[in-house]
């Protein structure tokens, strides 16, 4: 998480409107589902790709570390939708491997399925990462403010954001503290101590939003939780990207 | 210092929290002049943080009365909004202070709060953040700042409501010797501009060196208002300061 907030904030597409990538995410990420063609969703894989990488200046290791971890999760709901268990003495003709009194089948239908779903996923993971890894949480409640989605639901959605760091210092703190007298040692030592730092915590976190309630009210809060509209570039070149990769990917779908 | 003008008068506050069999503030009268650098001083669980609580109605005092710029805090929303404005309060830990995920936007908040439009916040924020030296800061997020910087980031924030007095609750206990003196020199030139500055702290040799005036709390009460002369002159009221083996260093 650290990861993706540090690019988030690093990256060369950081001061373009929110809007323009949303856009780009949002558009390609139905083009696949829409779609459901093979060729068309890797088209828009390498697409947005090249835009997180090459424009944005995000490493392909990130870009492609945090991919491969979705897919890993993908590739398993593949095979599950690619692949039939079955007793090895039913259906011989049927194509697969017999493991034991198991036989494990496949055809060219439930392949081609397991590839469409694994493919359309995908598309809609590196859709999402590249606004992810693009935009900064900050500016999405800003986006999401001028959406005009109801105020106290991006209000929230702030101050959970904010709270997460400060929680997850918080356990990294404690963590050491447990740490440097040998609450991580042993397997039970380590069960015990998980328990009670998560026991902690929670008492941290209530504490801690007690603390910043009262910071609020010091500051003037007056039940509506207002700061200030982010400035960005208008630069519309990312929309002609989107555009040109949503053609490409209509062109791939068409093609047999 | 301008000695004619109070910024602030307690007359016999007292305040006992809620399941508390003893008042953690017990009749405290006080008047501090306008412009003055003032540090509180006293023990743990001396009061300190419940009376700087009360300058700017986080907490009602049970009885008496506090005045600020010679008017009562009226406790109805209005009064507290303007009391609120008046009375900035920074924190010990920036981490209980900072609410929001940008730099920009956590300054942003106090103002907007006041009813100011985004341009008056805008140009206010850029203000402070140029006092405060974080002015290359303003696009982070706050959570990825040291804890110097989240310290003045928090101090911008209060200061963007123009407050008149400022009051800081041991905010200096975290930072390291050179971000404390970058904080002294700045509270020295917001006392220059005028404003009232009350910093409690439990380093005696800034309470020596650096203020107009010490209050001494202990047990919920004032024991002393004066110059640090008079306070460091007085051997029973130091002992009230810390341990005198302390003095021998």
């Amino acid at each position: 998480m650290r990861l993706i907030d540090h690019w988030a904030y690093a990256n060369r597409l950081r001061r373009v409107d929110p809007v323009f990538k949303a856009f780009v995410s949002a558009s390609t990420l139905t083009a696949a589902l829409l779609l459901n063609r093979v060729p068309s969703s890797l088209v828009g894989v390498v697409g947005l790709t090249l835009i997180a990488v090459v424009w944005a200046g995000i490493p392909w290791r990130v870009f492609g570390a945090v991919l491969l971890a979705e897919s890993s999760f993908l590739v398993l709901s593949a095979f599950g939708i690619a692949l039939s268990l079955q007793p090895a003495t039913g259906w011989p003709d049927a194509t697969g491997v017999s493991i034991g009194i198991a036989r494990v089948t496949w055809s060219d239908t439930s392949v081609e399925a397991a590839a469409r779903v694994f493919s359309r996923a995908l598309a809609g993971c590196a859709a999402v990462n590249l606004l992810a890894l693009t935009t900064p949480v900050i500016d999405v409640i800003a986006l999401l403010y001028r959406l005009r989605l109801p105020t106290p639901l991006v209000e929230l959605m702030s101050v959970v954001y904010r709270a997460i760091f400060v929680l997850l210092d918080s356990l990294d703190r404690m963590r050491v503290a447990q740490d440097n007298r040998l609450g991580y040692a042993g397997f039970r030592q380590g069960f015990r101590s998980a328990a009670m730092l998560a026991t902690r915590l929670f008492l941290d976190a209530y504490q801690r939003s007690q603390r910043l309630h009262t910071a609020q009210l010091s500051r003037g809060y007056a039940n509506q939780f207002t700061v200030l509209e982010t400035a960005y570039s208008r630069d519309r070149a990312l929309i002609w990207a989107g555009s040109a990769l949503l053609i490409l990917m209509l062109a791939a779908g068409a093609w047999q | 210092m301008n000695t004619f003008a109070p910024a602030l008068v307690l007359t016999g506050v007292t305040y006992q929290y809620p399941g508390s069999q003893t008042p953690s503030l017990r009749n405290i009268n006080l008047s501090l002049p306008a412009g003055a650098r003032v540090v509180v001083v006293g023990p743990n669980g001396s009061g300190k943080s419940t009376f700087f609580l009360h300058l700017n109605a986080i907490l009602k005092p049970r009885a008496g009365q506090i005045a600020v710029a010679g008017q009562p805090i009226r406790y109805n929303p209005p009064g507290v909004r303007q009391v609120r404005q008046q009375v900035g309060l920074v924190f010990q830990n920036p981490e209980d202070q900072l609410l929001s995920a940008s730099v920009a936007q956590d300054i942003s908040f106090g103002p907007l709060n006041l009813g100011l439009s985004q341009a008056e916040a805008r140009r206010r924020v850029n203000e402070v953040a140029e006092l405060c030296q974080v002015s290359d800061l303003l696009d982070r997020p706050t959570h990825a700042l040291s804890i110097g910087q989240k310290m003045r980031v928090a101090l911008a924030g209060v200061l963007a409501m123009q407050p008149a007095i400022l009051v800081a609750d041991e905010s200096l206990a975290m930072l390291d010797p050179w971000m404390q003196q970058r904080m002294i020199d700045l509270f020295d030139q917001l006392a220059r501009g005028g404003k009232t500055i009350l910093l409690a702290t439990h380093d005696l040799f800034l309470a020596r060196h650096w203020p107009d005036l010490i209050v001494v709390m202990n047990g919920g009460q004032i024991l002393a208002c004066d110059t640090p002369a008079s306070i460091f002159a007085d051997r029973d009221l130091m002992r009230h300061l810390g341990p005198m083996e302390r003095w021998k260093w």
